[in-house]
């Protein structure tokens, strides 16, 4: 059971059991805020019935309609590691396409590592698809390459925002 | 960074400017202030270039120059973009928000159509908060500009004078009100245009509890408008129903909602709640509407038993079809929707409990879905005590019947898969938390623990492949051997089950690197054992940072200066702090965009969120204990005296600061996993309990710090050196009255602390620590510092005598044996051997180290405070040599005063002496120990591979804690050092 509610500041506080993952980023304090401050409708928090905070997911969305490159971005989702395994990810994902949809973008993208191939894997259940790789994304020692990931939503009627660029690209090609 | 914005600025401005702005966005503050003065010699004219000279300044720390020459510049009222945006940045940087008000004030009046200056200036008194002009410029800015966001800003404006007026009846009369009027008459004039609009009447209206009213805007055509949220205006609406009893309609509308998301908790319970208000009132449909076809079945409200429970299994059975179809998990709201049917069923004494089933079967029915995730006990945790307590050991029993495990040769039953791994947990957690763990005998309980830790090393085999940064599946069996140890531990008070601890966590985390309940257990053991030195790496392992600051910093905060490790703890209070000040900046900051896009709900959300991170105990408790080490560690050393620190400081003695009723406690104390039964449990009442030991804990402190300045100041009363001094002049209380009443109030505060029934209150393992009070009054390290107090303003009174008093003298030389008498019994208390036998056993004495910190700080400030006895003494006695070299021949009887000082003196060094070699008697290397060797812990080192390991993981436990013992013997020697070096300059 679980209710997913927008993300409050309160949550800062007691997110811990979540961001105390190895693989979940605590973001500078402006880093939210500058979410919910602009996008409060992307970013929700599923909450257990004894009030944990079982995961989150941030989103945005940004681009240009005229050049249909209008669409909704997963900034970051995660789910703490006793709740995995509950199809939460999933169902945050197809929140924030709800979102996006309400918004009328035309696709969803995400960024992630081509080494998280349990991350991919999901992705690709929920029917998204590699768009590009992106060199040297994610620094880090070695430096690590990314995934840039779509899903065209209703109003992309032929999915041309989906078809998959041959070369890989740099970051800075990347907005 | 600066930002350039400057359109207006003609290219070749911009040019000269160019390198300036480069260097400042480089860091190359220095390079920057040239570049700005070789702008400057050419033309003189150019503001902007002062101005960035003057950030550049700031930045290097050059605060009055800066700020001076930012004052030149306001004088010629700037009104072109790069200069007002590089002043904008500067005041904002020098924290002086009240400058930015003033500077757009000025440039608006020369340009009063100007639409850009007006945003700032709006924007400049929302940083300084000041809502009543927010709504004056948000009004004149509609009138010359009429766009809707401005008026909307000026509706918020009045909502937030509501909700910040300390007047409850002027906000519900007046300011929202108002703000509703405001609305309404864009409403009527059809000139709502935004979600935004929409949502802040909303908004207003719930501030007004005018739910009926809500319910029409979300109901009628200003409901279109709530586009961006899922679900907005049905959910909404469903919540108002419940808000207003409106129980026939609330329930259809949560039924709707919960048909599209069956998991959701929140709509399962308030389908319940309004389902079961409708029973209590003997609801049912009024006749005409019965066979009314418009509402579809889904619509209509339930209102008995039968058709509640209908409901839920018909949604169950839809989910159960659908999950099998899709091959995803099922939805466990639904599910457990009966559990909380059962729950207030059962609260209420209703008899229809009986009709939702044996209760057992229901537990045994969502165990056998859901027991092999690890979150079924999380989901039934809370509906446990549902179960009779005569049931619990045969519940218990008949899950583990149903567990298919294998017999091992030793006889344990293991878990043959990772699903039976997370199965078998759960029924241990439920075990443990129905206290079936609690009624074992402690030998019991020691083999329970053995078991568990076999269970956990049996589970590695199935974690192979599982990456470094995944939890192996069976860390929480040793999670509960810990708990288990710590039991027995706390029963037997025997040491040797927390070294044992220590081993198998260290053990642990080789084959579970990432696992954070192991590592936040190692730090608090490894704290309770004395040794703060493991826990640097531990904590960066756990990567906490940023608000994680203030949430989780009080795990390792107290004890890395209650252990001595005062290196690591300055560097600790720097993040800290640095993260408390970068705070309150960004949460401004981002209400201004939160009026820039509308989101004005976040508005008090923000406000609400800065107020508990200004006021956070932790930021008070570190401000205060990095001056105090600061004090400790640095005063008095090469030259930098005791003054210069405390004028530095900026302390006003005679007031406190703090806001003590508004301090909010931000302490993520549920991190810690625990499995104990509820009553064992870190309760709320501990939570107040905690939080108010903390409070006395802080209020020593502040004390302490407070008349450590006071009496600082005490020397500085002669009317040369005021200048810097603050009070005193003239109105405030004279620095001894100020340092009298803090004695005082030092005094009453320590006397009752030492009263207060709480002070030895057990708190659970998995709670916040205990605060330095227990220590500190043992030691009578308050005491001495009274006393030090006390004889400081006897000397004080001493020395502005015209015919030195006998009596006064006298009494000074009593109060000095007494510091001395106090401190010798102290030490002598707390100088213990690092390792005792004790029937024929040897034994490591983890108490001693916190009390020997205490003393060598309490020591230390009874120095600091000789040396300000020592300035009030010196002047004296050369007022007495002068005297009898002019009665020349006729010797002039010494003032006993002077003797009794040095006496003191003297002993003081003793009493230093005698300390340092009790801190070097807790330096293990000092010992030459082997801590290892020792057999502290009693662990049977046998052949066997995992017991290998195991003896592996306790001897680096004792390398730690002798590199951490000789750490802090060594910090503590170095401090007691210096203190000995300033003692031997202070001769009369």
């Amino acid at each position: 059971m679980t209710t997913v509610r927008p993300f409050t500041c309160e949550d800062l506080f007691k997110f811990n059991n979540v961001n105390l993952d190895p693989l979940t980023e605590t973001y500078g304090v402006a880093f939210y805020l500058q979410y919910l401050a602009h996008w409060p409708e992307y970013f929700q928090v599923c909450e257990s019935a004894s009030g944990k905070i079982m995961g989150y997911i941030m989103g945005k969305s940004e681009g240009s309609i005229p050049q249909e490159t209008w669409h909704g971005h997963v900034t970051a989702v995660t789910v703490a590691p006793e709740y995995r395994r509950l199809g939460l990810a999933a169902k945050m994902m197809n929140f924030l396409e709800e979102v996006s949809e309400k918004q009328s973008c035309f696709f969803v993208d995400l960024f992630v590592r081509v080494s998280n191939e349990v991350a991919v894997t999901m992705y690709k259940r929920l029917g998204y698809t590699v768009y590009r790789r992106v060199i040297e994304y994610y620094s880090g020692d070695p430096d690590e390459d990314a995934f840039d990931m779509r899903k065209a939503l209703s109003r992309d009627k032929d999915k041309k925002s989906v078809v998959p660029l041959k070369d890989p690209v740099y970051p800075e090609d990347v907005e | 960074m600066a930002n350039r914005g400057g359109h207006h600025v003609d290219a070749v401005t911009e040019r000269r400017l160019k390198p300036i702005y480069d260097n400042l966005d480089n860091g190359n503050y220095k390079t920057a202030v040239q570049m700005a003065d070789k702008v400057l010699k050419k033309h003189k004219e150019l503001q902007c270039a002062k101005v960035l000279k003057a950030l550049a300044l700031l930045r290097i720390g050059k605060r009055r120059e800066s700020f001076s020459l930012t004052q030149d510049v306001m004088v010629t009222k700037p009104v072109d973009e790069p200069t007002l945006q590089a002043l904008t940045i500067c005041f904002r940087e020098m924290q002086k928000p009240e400058q930015i008000i003033e500077l757009y004030t000025t440039a608006l009046k020369s340009n009063p159509k100007n639409e850009e200056f007006h945003t700032h200036l709006f924007m400049a008194l929302v940083r300084v908060g000041d809502y009543k002009r927010q709504q004056q410029v948000a009004k004149e800015m509609y009138k010359v500009f009429p766009k809707n966001p401005y008026y909307f800003w000026g509706v918020m404006s009045t909502i937030l004078q509501a909700l910040t007026s300390t007047d409850e009846k002027l906000a519900q009369m007046m300011y929202l009100p108002l703000a509703e009027k405001m609305v309404e008459r864009m409403v009527k004039e059809k000139r709502i245009e935004a979600e935004a609009e929409v949502n802040i009447y909303l908004m207003i209206l719930g501030y007004l509890n005018k739910h009926e009213k809500a319910i029409e805007v979300l109901d009628g055509e200003l409901g279109k408008f709530l586009k961006v949220e899922v679900d907005a205006c049905p959910i909404r609406k469903a919540e108002l129903l419940c808000k207003m009893g409106r129980w026939a309609e609330a329930n259809s509308a949560y039924k709707a909602l919960l048909t599209k998301r069956p998991d959701n908790w929140l709509y399962c319970q308030q389908y319940l709640k309004s389902a079961l208000g409708l029973i209590e009132n003997n609801w049912s449909p009024p006749a005409a509407d019965e066979n009314d076809g418009e509402n579809e079945k889904t619509c209509q409200p339930d209102y008995t038993m039968d058709m509640v429970l209908d409901f839920i299994q018909e949604t169950a059975e839809v989910e159960e079809k659908k999950a099998a179809a899709a091959s995803h998990a099922h939805p466990r709201g639904i599910l457990l929707s009966r559990f909380e049917l059962l729950r207030i069923l059962k609260e209420k004494e209703s008899p229809d409990i009986g009709k939702i089933g044996p209760v057992l079967e229901l537990f045994r029915s969502y165990f056998e879905l859901f027991g092999d995730r690890p979150c079924c006990y999380d989901d039934l945790c809370q509906f446990l005590p549902l179960i009779a307590p005569e049931d619990h050991q045969c519940f218990v029993q008949s899950l583990l019947d149903g567990l298919d495990m294998e017999l091992g040769e030793d006889g344990i039953k293991y878990a043959k898969s990772i699903k039976q791994i997370y199965r078998h947990l759960c029924i241990l957690k439920i075990s443990r938390r129905f206290g079936l763990q609690d009624k074992l005998s402690q030998d019991e309980k020691l083999a329970l623990a053995d078991e568990l830790i076999k269970h956990s090393e049996a589970a590695l085999s199935y974690g192979k492949e599982l990456l470094f940064t995944d939890l192996q599946y069976g860390d929480e069996y040793l999670l509960m051997a810990v708990h288990l140890l710590t039991d027995v531990w706390e029963a037997t008070g025997e040491d040797k089950y927390l070294w044992r601890m220590l081993g198998l966590l260290e053990n642990g985390l080789t084959s579970s690197a990432s696992c954070h309940h192991m590592k936040l257990l190692l730090i608090r053991l490894y704290c309770l054992a004395g040794a703060f030195g493991p826990i640097p790496d531990l904590y960066d392992g756990l990567d906490i940072k940023h608000v994680q600051q203030d949430t989780l910093g009080y795990t390792v905060s107290g004890y890395v200066t209650s252990l001595g490790h005062f290196t690591s703890a300055n560097a600790l209070f720097n993040t800290t702090l640095k993260f408390f000040t970068s705070n309150n900046k960004d949460t401004t900051e981002y209400m201004i965009t939160a009026y820039k896009f509308g989101t004005f709900h976040k508005i008090p959300e923000f406000l609400t969120f800065q107020r508990r991170i200004r006021n956070s105990i932790h930021c008070i408790q570190v401000t205060v204990e990095k001056l105090l080490l600061e004090l400790l560690t640095e005063a008095e050393i090469a030259g930098n005296t005791l003054q210069d620190f405390i004028l530095d400081m900026d302390i006003h003695p005679e007031k406190d600061n703090t806001k003590w009723d508004e301090i909010c406690d931000n302490r993520d104390l549920d991190v810690m996993v625990s499995w104990a039964p509820e009553h064992r449990l870190f309760s709320a009442e501990d939570r107040k309990v905690s939080l108010q030991l903390e409070k006395s804990w802080l209020k020593v402190r502040q004390l302490m710090l407070r008349s450590l300045a006071a009496a600082t100041y005490l020397t500085q009363n002669s009317p040369s050196t005021t200048t810097n001094t603050p009070t005193n002049n003239g109105d405030g209380p004279s620095h001894e009255k100020v340092l009298a009443m803090l004695t005082e109030q030092l005094d009453r505060h320590l006397t009752e602390v030492a009263e207060d029934p709480t002070l030895h209150k057990k708190l659970p393992l998995q709670g916040p620590p205990c605060t330095r009070l227990v220590n500190y009054l043992k030691g009578n390290c308050g005491k001495v510092f009274l006393l030090a107090l006390k004889a400081m303003l006897s000397v004080h009174e001493l020395s502005t005598q015209q015919d030195q008093s006998a009596d006064l003298q006298s009494t000074i030389e009593q109060t000095f044996t007494n510091i001395t008498d106090k401190c010798t019994e102290s030490i002598r208390r707390s100088r213990r051997c690092l390792i005792k036998e004790e029937g024929g056993a040897r034994l490591f004495d983890r108490h001693t180290l916190p009390e020997l910190v205490l003393l060598v700080e309490t020591l230390g400030f009874i120095i600091l405070l000789a040396g300000v006895k020592h300035r009030l003494l010196k002047p004296m006695k050369l007022a007495a040599i002068r005297k009898s070299r002019k009665k020349k021949g006729g010797a002039t009887p010494k003032l006993p005063i002077f003797q009794h000082f040095k006496d003191y003196i003297d002993n003081v060094q003793q009493l230093s002496d005698g300390l340092s070699m009790a801190v070097q008697d807790i330096d293990p290397t000092m010992l030459s120990l082997d801590l290892g060797k020792l057999n502290l812990s009693e662990n049977s080192v046998e052949a066997n591979d995992e017991e290998a390991s195991l003896a592996r993981a306790e001897n680096t436990v004792w390398k730690r804690m002798e590199k951490s013992y000789h750490e802090t013997s060594k910090e503590l020697l170095d401090v007691l050092k210096n203190k000995k070096d300033f003692l031997a300059t202070l001769k009369l």
